[in-house]
């Protein structure tokens, strides 16, 4: 057991992503200097692990890919271990603002786990489409669940305090939609309490986002089936300090 | 009766198979048991087809063959289920692995740092981890 690190752990995880990754850790360190940087490279192929490490973040190697769910899991248990109590999911695209990521931290005061949401007040991010249905139908569905209204239930931009990572631990599925949807529904019936700020997005600065509608209505299926799955699967008892705070 | 010798000469070589590959350690045992279950009772059965034809007089099948189609389906879908849930087992507990690999390959590659920092007799640089002075 590692000392208490009172410093957040931003978590990043990338695949394949050596042409951008290095600039966003480095976004991070100077916007945030607050935070440690974990990226975690889910199966690279290419150098994301070096380039990341030489930017002046911490580095875990997954050897094979394990998607974003998979990822961060991985960076969920390194933080546990080093003594985190909060951690943040950072994308390493870019697409979400470094200089956002207090913003989301500072959630945490009310809260077990905070959202930064794409299209609350702020920002010029939109959708259209089946995607703008399945988001509009899961945010309403979990806005139910968490007794709060939360508009974009799908952001990876979201921060965690203790209490949430070993939620996590417990159950973060390794899943297509796992990471977003089906670890926020559990999280919230296990108990942990949900908090959303508005954030701004920014253009991806390297791939592309997919508009193709085909893929969208796969998306609005796949992300009411991780819904339904999450409905269903049994709470968590969380242990902290081995005491049970439920 | 050349139908049913046939039977019977492959469910002898399918035995035969099953039992050489568990001594090899090629498959694990608990999935040999069901097949080795299966391939005794079409040795069985082809020996002994009259049993089939008691069988389904009993449960009211009328032609003995359908008895065979709906049992054999029926244990197909069974192997197919626990195939599907080892699989499942498996990647999960390879995930699990790969996690462990890599926290590990982070604390050796920190370790490995300090080690070479301390040899070369300058203090090892505190990164933003190690906040203990030394």
């Amino acid at each position: 057991m590692h000392t208490l690190e009172p410093r957040p752990l931003v978590i990043m995880p990338a695949w394949n992503e050596d042409l951008i990754v290095g600039q966003t850790v480095s976004e991070v360190i100077i916007k945030a200097p607050q935070c440690d940087v974990l990226v975690v490279s889910d199966g690279s192929t290419d150098r994301t692990a070096e380039v990341a490490a030489k930017a002046g973040a911490q580095v875990l190697v997954l050897p094979f890919n394990l998607g974003v769910g998979g990822a961060m899991r991985a960076g969920f248990k390194y933080a546990q271990r080093r003594g985190y109590s909060t951690v943040i999911q950072v994308d390493a695209d870019g697409q979400h603002d470094p200089k956002d990521i207090q913003i989301v931290l500072d959630g945490l005061k009310t809260a077990d786990i905070s959202i930064g949401a794409r299209f609350a007040e702020r920002g010029s991010y939109t959708v259209s489409g089946p995607r703008k249905w399945a988001m509009g139908f899961l945010a309403f569905v979990i806005s139910r669940l968490a007794g709060t209204k939360l508009t974009d239930v799908t952001s990876g931009f979201r921060a965690g305090n203790a209490r949430a990572i070993a939620q996590y631990l417990d159950h973060y599925p390794a899943e297509y939609l796992g990471d977003t949807i089906d670890s926020l529904v559990v999280a919230l019936r296990s108990g942990c309490t949900v908090v959303q700020v508005p954030v701004e997005m920014r253009a991806r600065q390297a791939g592309t986002p997919s508009h193709n509608p085909f893929k969208a209505g796969i998306y609005l299926g796949r992300s009411v089936l991780a819904l339904f799955l999450a409905l269903t699967r049994k709470r968590s008892v969380l242990q902290l300090e081995g005491q049970a705070i439920l | 009766m050349t139908g049913n010798l046939i039977t019977l000469i492959l469910a002898i070589f399918a035995l035969g198979l099953i039992v050489v590959w568990v001594r090899r350690g090629t498959i694990r045992e608990k999935f040999a048991v069901i097949w080795l279950f299966l391939g005794a009772l079409t040795v069985v059965l082809s020996g002994f087809p009259q049993i089939l034809h008691w069988t389904s007089q009993r449960l009211g099948v009328i032609v003995p063959a359908n008895l065979i189609f709906a049992l054999v389906l029926l244990l197909l879908v069974g192997v197919t289920l626990h195939l599907t849930w080892e699989l499942s087992t498996a990647e999960d507990e390879t995930r699990v692995l790969a996690e462990e690999s890599s926290i590990l390959r982070n604390s050796l590659e920190r370790l490995e740092a300090e080690v070479e920092a301390l040899k070369v007799g300058a203090t090892p640089s505190p990164g933003p981890e190690s906040s203990e002075p030394s």
